[in-house]
């Protein structure tokens, strides 16, 4: 027995070793990659729907097992370029954050062909009994999906949908062309035989005669099913990257956490192949946003919507063992005066400890890297972007619109104080003569009163320490001297970590901004690590 | 010469998968881990880690197989077949020191026509069977009639004596020098009954139920604890001849709760009279009655509950035989045994409880509770010295609407004792259910 713990030891040490002895990373002298061309022609695929019963059997046996080769690369996202960005493809298009996006234009959003246009043909009714949605052709012959409120919840889903929506096109997903619309009995063909009167008696009733809804435009292409949470698409030549490792889903952690979607999960994504058949690629969705803005936790009385997983058995035994003696703050809990507004708050929502509702791979799989990608995008979301959407997603009450944007400020400062804190929240600005300027995006976006420190150390490839200081800075963006001596003696590749320190509190992880540089040839900036 | 932070540049996905990662991160080297110790760490946690995860991933996905509407419709198409006329599922009944109980319940429904068949099987000595045909009016005030016939067979029950202290060496019934202080027997019962009830809004509801029931009981002689072997069972009252009783009962309920099988706030009253008469060659009769009270009562947090539980129950000899043991009141509030054990018989019973009740998770709760059972010849003379009680924690699981599964453990005066119950109860029970 002493002789197999030996043979155990022995292992471990040897395994140390190794990895000590192994080089750490280094970036090659590329420029960072923007656009990712996963749009090539692909045969056409299979649409498939997702077995949750296999996810359930796999989600305990295989996938740990698989996870032991991936776990051991590293935690890091995939799909990110040497800049630790998200490049355009198939699944993100930057935009908040990276282009000149204004208020009108988050409003515009995915518009393409604008809302319907009656008559309205009623083509297939999903749900008559529960929760209507009404399939319709549009004069142009365009196909939408309608979309009401549930009786007695005037606006609390198609306004937040609608608002949710352009958000989420401002943060880079593709998602649907949906539209807050007003409409009539009137504005349907009566000839299709379905019975509106009766469909639109299990919906919130009309406001001055017109019914409320959202018309989202059915997307182009041939709907594949969801995206699957994890592992690759099979059938995608162009997919490389398991879904659980991609940033673009991981980083929905922060986006959801934002709009409390608690709902995300598999239902709100789907593949579409566009394009002629087998010379289409696949197209990656976020959908359906009815439940944002904790929608359905205000309707089904869960207001732990956002706070817990529906089931958890570490929860429940840790419940059961304290005896429900211990309150969380969100039990305190009460629901808002409006109808229209769901469970929605900023005072007891605490960004890191946010849940979804059914656990999602990716989400639970994100790094403070992704959160901080992501939350730079809510940085970017400026308080006039909010204000302009959400007054025009046509809130019945006036209150019930302050209380929003408010609501949606403070969540964006929690969601900036917490995920912009979760690393070192330094961004290359750019390199002249030598002379490298980098912004402090967690000052840029809020504004720090305490004494802020950086601690830098210049790097070799071998690790080996060529500088170190200490300095504080009275912007936000500040510059690094390189002189052409470190560049030498570092052999043409050093890095450099910027930690920061915010009072007393030193961020987690520094910031590596790796380089390239010779005698007389310029400085590059070839990798980023957060 | 200046380098700023925007450029365009395309990567093509024909790469190989096993060089996109490097190729788009722009690493010239697969990035490792530097630090070795956060490596041997990463080992040494992996199992808790993914342990931990697993059970976090697999208690979502169970959740969602129960809540997922989608699920659910699956499940309830598994359930509820023939355009949902037909339902069935099955019972699990685990009790520790007893054989356990599985069984199915077959419901079938049409317009307002229900019939159900319940059967539970230990073995071929302990087995039930039991139907019902009912017909309901759906609207406020909610009519129901039903019709049923039960067939019951067991051969463990326990009988420990009469009196809140029954005391072998007493005399009374007892044999001389007994081999030990409770007996078990053979309960074959039979029952038909009506019951017609009414429900006149949430809050109030009552019923009317009219039953003839057939006891035989009788003495297991090869068993080490028969009755026979502690009793003298030619004098034990309802061990003669079979215990046959015309029964009729009327049931009244008062509850304020909004959520009737949810925890939530509110009391809850109950009281109940009934009139039992042998038939044939059984010459007993007997009056009986009760009262209960339940009051859940928010503590710490609007779901956190203290509920206490007062369980009063009598019977009134009318006539001058005596009535058998079997008819005394029954304690199946009182967690500390099991229902087929008959602890304490007496004219009067109360089983005061406290219970602290709070939520686990969605549809899941845990309860701590507390029960005494107390037992007195006279309503006056009820005495705590030597009454069993019971502490214990359980949990139950609510599944839609109703009740789906508990899980209790429970320690006393009588041991300890382990339950578990899968299946949906009646949820109309007169007294005549007692076993």
């Amino acid at each position: 027995m002493i002789r197999q713990w030996k043979y155990i030891f022995a292992v471990f040490i040897s395994a140390g070793i190794v990895m000590c002895t192994t080089p750490t990373v280094r970036f090659a002298n590329n420029p960072p990659v923007r656009f990712y061309n996963d749009i090539r022609p692909i045969p056409t695929p299979q649409s498939v729907k997702p077995d949750k019963f296999e996810y359930f059997a796999t989600s305990n046996t295989q996938r740990p097992r698989v996870k032991t080769v991936a776990a051991l690369r590293g935690k890091e996202a995939y799909d990110i370029n040497s800049y630790d960005q998200v490049p355009v493809s198939s699944w993100f298009i930057p935009r908040l954050g990276y282009e000149n996006i204004s208020a009108q234009d988050l409003i515009n959003g995915p518009f393409e062909l604008g809302p319907p246009r009656p008559p309205l043909t009623i083509i297939r009714v999903r749900n008559p009994q529960t929760n209507p949605r009404l399939f319709i052709y549009d004069s142009r012959n365009i196909h939408y999906l309608l979309k009401m409120d549930p009786p007695g919840w005037p606006h609390i889903a198609t306004s937040s949908s609608y608002i949710v929506n352009r958000f989420f096109w401002g943060f880079g997903y593709h998602v649907p062309e949906d539209h807050l619309i007003k409409f009539t009995m009137t504005d349907f063909q009566t000839e299709t035989g379905i019975d509106i009167r009766d469909i639109l008696s299990r919906v919130a009733a009309p406001e001055d005669g017109f019914y409320t809804a959202i018309a989202s435009r059915i997307l182009e292409g041939l709907p594949l099913g969801p995206i699957p949470e994890t592992g690759v698409r099979r059938d995608d030549p162009n997919d490389h990257f398991p879904h659980e490792h991609r940033r673009v889903l991981r980083g929905l952690y922060v986006f959801c956490a934002y709009t409390n979607m608690s709902d995300i999960g598999t239902d709100n994504t789907l593949d579409m192949y566009v394009g002629e058949s087998g010379r289409g690629y696949i197209k990656h969705h976020i959908i359906d946003f009815d439940d944002a803005f904790g929608t359905s936790a205000a309707r089904h009385d869960r207001l732990w919507a956002g706070y817990n997983h529906l089931f958890s058995i570490p929860d429940i035994i840790s419940n059961f063992f304290t005896l429900g003696l211990t309150v969380e703050p969100w039990e305190k809990l009460d629901h808002t005066p409006w109808k229209s507004v769901g469970s929605f708050e900023a005072f007891y929502f605490q960004p890191d400890k946010w849940k979804e509702t059914y656990p999602y791979k990716p989400i639970r799989l994100s790094q403070p890297s992704d959160r901080y990608w992501a939350a730079k995008t809510i940085g970017a979301l400026s308080e006039e972007h909010i204000k302009t959407v959400v007054e025009s997603a046509g809130y019945p009450e006036t209150e019930a619109e302050k209380y929003i944007i408010q609501t949606l400020v403070e969540r964006r400062k929690k969601i900036l104080d917490t995920f912009l804190r979760q690393v070192s929240p330094i961004e290359f600005l750019q390199i002249s003569n030598n002379t490298v300027t980098f912004r402090d995006v967690s000052r840029f976006f809020i504004p720090i009163h305490e004494e802020t420190n950086y601690h830098a150390r210049y790097l070799s490839s071998t690790n080996e320490e060529l500088l170190k200081m200490t300095f504080s800075s009275d912007s936000c963006d500040f510059s690094m001297p390189v002189s052409e001596k470190l560049i030498k003696r570092a052999n043409g590749y050093f890095s450099l970590e910027i930690h920061a320190q915010y009072g007393q509190n030193k961020m987690p992880t520094a910031a590596v901004f790796h380089f390239r540089g010779a005698e007389k040839a310029p400085l590059v900036l070839v990798g980023v690590i957060h | 010469m200046v380098q700023e932070s925007i450029s365009l540049t395309t990567a093509d996905s024909s790469i190989l998968y096993k060089n996109a990662y490097l190729y788009l991160r722009g690493l010239e080297k697969q990035k490792t881990n530097p630090a070795v110790l956060e490596r041997l760490w990463f080992l040494v946690s992996y199992m808790p880690h993914y342990i931990k995860q697993g059970m976090q991933f697999a208690s979502g996905y169970a959740e969602r197989f129960v809540d997922d509407p989608t699920l659910f419709n699956n499940i309830e198409e598994f359930f509820y077949t023939r355009d949902k006329r037909f339902r069935w599922y099955p019972i699990a009944n685990i009790n520790s020191s007893y054989q356990p109980r599985i069984g199915i319940d077959l419901t079938f429904r049409k317009n307002n026509f229900e019939t159900m068949l319940r059967t539970k099987f230990s073995d071929r000595y302990k087995y039930s069977i039991e139907s019902r045909l009912s017909y309901q009016f759906e609207a406020y005030p909610i009519w129901r009639l039903s019709i049923g016939a039960l067939l019951d067979n067991n051969n463990d029950r326990r009988f420990f004596g009469f009196g809140a202290v029954p005391d072998p060496q007493s005399g009374e019934y007892f044999l001389e020098n007994p081999h030990n202080n409770f007996g078990v027997y053979q309960q074959l019962r039979r029952k038909i009954q009506i019951v017609s009830g009414i429900r006149l809004s949430s809050r109030w509801a009552c019923y009317l139920a009219s039953s003839f029931q057939q006891r035989r009981l009788a003495d297991i002689p090869g068993n080490v604890n028969a009755i026979g072997r502690v009793f003298d069972i030619s004098r034990l009252p309802g061990m003669q001849r079979p215990v046959q009783q015309f029964y009729n009962e009327i049931w009244g309920r008062f509850d304020t709760r909004n959520e009737q099988l949810y925890i939530s706030p509110g009391h809850r009253i109950e009281g109940y009279i009934g009139y039992s008469r042998g038939f044939q060659t059984d010459h007993s009769a007997f009056m009986r009655g009760g009262l209960y009270y339940i009051g859940n009562y928010a503590i710490i947090q609007k779901n956190r509950f203290l509920t206490p539980r007062l369980v009063f129950d009598f019977t009134q000899n009318l006539a001058s035989n005596p009535i058998p043991f079997c008819e005394y009141p029954r304690h199946p509030s009182f967690r500390g045994v099991s229902q087929r054990k008959i602890l304490r018989a007496d004219n009067f019973s109360l089983v005061p409880s406290l219970e602290y009740q709070w939520p686990l998770s969605f549809n899941l709760n845990g309860h701590l509770f507390m029960d005494v059972l107390l037992v007195s010849n006279k309503l006056t003379k009820f005495n705590f010295e030597k009454t069993p009680w019971a502490i214990g924690i359980g949990t139950d699981f609510h599944a839609v609407d109703e009740e789906l599964a508990r899980a209790e453990i429970a320690y006393g005066t009588e041991g300890i004792r382990l339950l578990f119950h899968f299946g949906f109860e009646n949820l109309v029970q007169d007294r005549s259910e007692w076993e």
